[in-house]
């Protein structure tokens, strides 16, 4: 992974630490560190070495150290006042302008510093750095909320679980330019990696609980549900506390799940009776309460789930089960969660696995295709130059002649298409699959699946070609309107016209019959170079020369399976 | 009192520059040390700082001319 990092402070000790880090992940990382200072000039220059570079992600710091200089400098109270404003409009230009790239970016927002002038009543004054600060942070989350490409290191959290006075060491800013103290480096750093792993690949999601001593105090076979803690005092409290914490867990996508070594009718009646249980039944995606082992358990809730081990985090108060489960299942994230409930959510708030690019529910089986859909829109919009943006998408179609696993399929997208459907002839291509590509069978069908960087779109279009002495003749020709304007059909006639040399025919002839909802496509062919042949009202023929064809600019490379 | 901090100093300039035979005296400055720039300046005076427990002034971490000059903050 290609890694930039842009930045108004000296982060030389961030690009070597994450370069080691990583390296001990067992991932390589590869770092540019821009200029100081100079990172976001190179954003706006083609040509920069940052361009050059093509980093696969951006990390964009602005240090609260140069915030607080630039403020302080201003003897204006309105100026003061309305700093961060102009602050910030540098920064969110930089930002259009790598995303308008197609790059993703992490960007930190500020922490305080330790200076205050009105004292206690500081939070109140407008022109108070931290007050400053704080209206930065709230125009950066509004510009990033809906962008996808951009994700939020939360650098602010991080400087005040460490305490700001530390975090914040200026005698290092005095001394190089650095932003934060040495000492805390690998924190940014580790954070920084937990949010890039995430674009390289596995999201954990699912949690394995156990119950006893885990959701509430005590056993619940043993003490039975009067006597087990949970609820609004003490450890009750503690254990309450925890299950309304995976609660927003469990809202935020997160899949909840149960291994106990209980008897089911115990957990069923501990979830009815107890009212102050936060977390109800219908909250677990999956409940085995046996008393099997737990490692063996959570296979059979992986394979019900049909999600991969990876994606499991296993709690359990008892370090022997803890134990088991990192033993026999080494893929499972499992914390050492200990037996005190008061320190439960701040381990589980720790893990790098509950990180997350996204602060929508991200129901992933069933908003992923429309989400990368909303993505690619988005970036379009805001794409300086259309040729850039189709290159960034990295289209890769597969062209598949028509075979058992794809006709199904492709059957429906005839039928279904309406506007991107040049004949709707509602060709039953089940027929030329059944007559098994004979001598004697005319028909040909192309099938064409299509793949980007936001995703699998499965099969997107589907031609259908009747060969006529020496003419190939373009019978149905459907796409799905998902992928217009992406320069999928330019790619289709330039396979359409492969395919008429490799059978030596000498003639291309498209169709295009007027329907109700086709008008979409009335001028296809003739876009796509065709010349007219001839017509009638409502069936128009076009013409190609294979032989004497240039083949036309697309952006979309082609995988066959041929 | 001198000789152990020396010592420590010692071990962790060993360690810091991964340089195991290293004999570092109050008169060792940054040109007897290759690996010892602005960079790592300043992490070897973290480094320093959390051996022995101490906050060191900020002059002295920008003007510190030899071990010696660090030793008495020690």
């Amino acid at each position: 992974m290609k890694v930039a990092i842009i930045s108004d402070s000296t982060l030389s000790h961030f690009a070597k630490i994450l370069k080691e880090k990583a390296l001990s992940d067992g991932s390589h990382m590869d770092v540019l560190e821009t200029d100081f200072n100079v990172g976001q000039l190179e954003v706006f220059d083609d040509t920069s070495s940052l361009w050059r570079y093509d980093p696969d992600l951006v990390f964009y710091h602005v240090s609260s150290f140069n915030f607080s200089d630039k403020l302080s400098e201003l003897v204006d109270i309105s100026e003061q006042e309305n700093f961060s404003e102009n602050f910030f409009k540098d920064h969110a230009f930089a930002l259009k302008k790598i995303v308008s790239k197609g790059k993703k970016v992490v960007i930190t927002n500020l922490g305080y510093l330790p200076d205050r002038v009105h004292g206690s009543m500081s939070p109140l004054t407008r022109c108070e750095v931290n007050s400053q600060i704080d209206l930065f942070n709230s125009l950066l989350y509004s510009e990033i909320k809906d962008e996808p490409l951009i994700n939020l290191l939360d650098l602010k959290y991080i400087s005040c679980c460490i305490g700001i006075r530390s975090f914040h060491d200026i005698r290092f800013w005095a001394y190089g330019r650095f932003p934060f103290s040495l000492k805390y480096v690998k924190d940014v750093v580790d954070e920084f990696l937990n949010i890039a792993k995430l674009h390289l690949g596995s999201v954990k999601k699912v949690i394995v609980l156990d119950l006893d001593n885990t959701l509430w105090g005590g056993v619940i076979g043993d003490d039975g549900i009067n006597g087990v803690e949970v609820g609004h005092e003490k450890l009750g409290y503690l254990y309450r506390n925890f299950q309304k914490f995976l609660r927003r867990l469990k809202d935020r996508g997160i899949l909840l799940t149960i291994s106990s070594k209980n008897d089911i009718k115990n957990v069923n009646l501990a979830f009815k009776e107890i009212a102050e249980n936060a977390l109800k039944l219908e909250d677990f995606t999956f409940i085995q309460a046996n008393w099997e082992n737990k490692a063996e358990n959570i296979v059979k809730i992986a394979t019900n789930l049909e999600l991969s081990l990876d994606s499991f985090i296993f709690l359990d108060d008892n370090p022997a089960e803890r134990e088991l489960v990192k033993q026999s299942l080494p893929q499972v994230c499992v914390p050492n969660l200990g037996d005190d409930p008061s320190k439960f959510i701040e381990i589980v708030s720790a893990l790098p696995v509950l990180q997350t690019i996204s602060v929508t529910a991200e129901d992933l089986s069933r908003t992923e295709l429309y989400k990368a859909k909303a993505e690619r829109k988005k970036l379009e919009n805001q794409s300086v130059n259309l040729e850039d943006f189709l290159t960034s998408l990295k289209m890769i179609c597969s062209v598949e002649n028509l075979n058992e696993a794809n006709v199904e399929r492709a059957y429906q997208l005839i039928q279904r298409s309406n506007q991107f459907n040049l004949t709707t002839s509602r060709f039953n291509i089940r027929d030329i699959l059944d007559t098994n590509f004979s001598s004697n069978n005319k028909y040909l069908c192309r099938v064409y699946r299509l793949r980007d960087k936001f995703g699998d779109h499965g099969i997107i279009s589907v031609a259908v070609i009747r060969q006529e002495n020496f003419h190939f003749i373009i019978e149905e020709f459907v796409m799905s309107c998902r992928v217009l304007k992406r320069t999928v059909e330019q790619f289709i006639v330039n396979d359409l016209i492969d395919l008429c040399n490799k059978n030596n025919v000498d003639l291309l002839v498209g169709k295009y019959k007027e329907s109700d909802k086709n008008s979409l496509v009335s001028r296809l062919f003739l876009d796509l170079g065709f010349s007219g042949l001839g017509n009638d009202k409502k069936l128009k023929l076009y013409q190609l020369d294979p032989k004497n064809f240039i083949r036309i600019k697309s952006f979309v490379s082609g995988e066959y399976d041929d | 009192m001198t000789e152990t901090k020396l010592d420590r100093i010692t071990a962790i300039f060993r360690d810091f520059f991964n340089l195991p035979n290293i004999v570092i005296s109050t008169e060792t400055t940054a040109d007897d040390i290759d690996a010892w720039d602005s960079l790592t300046h300043v992490e070897l005076m973290m480094a320093l700082e959390e051996e022995f427990n101490v906050r060191l002034p900020t002059k002295v971490i920008m003007n510190a001319k030899n071990v010696g000059d660090l030793i008495e903050y020690l």
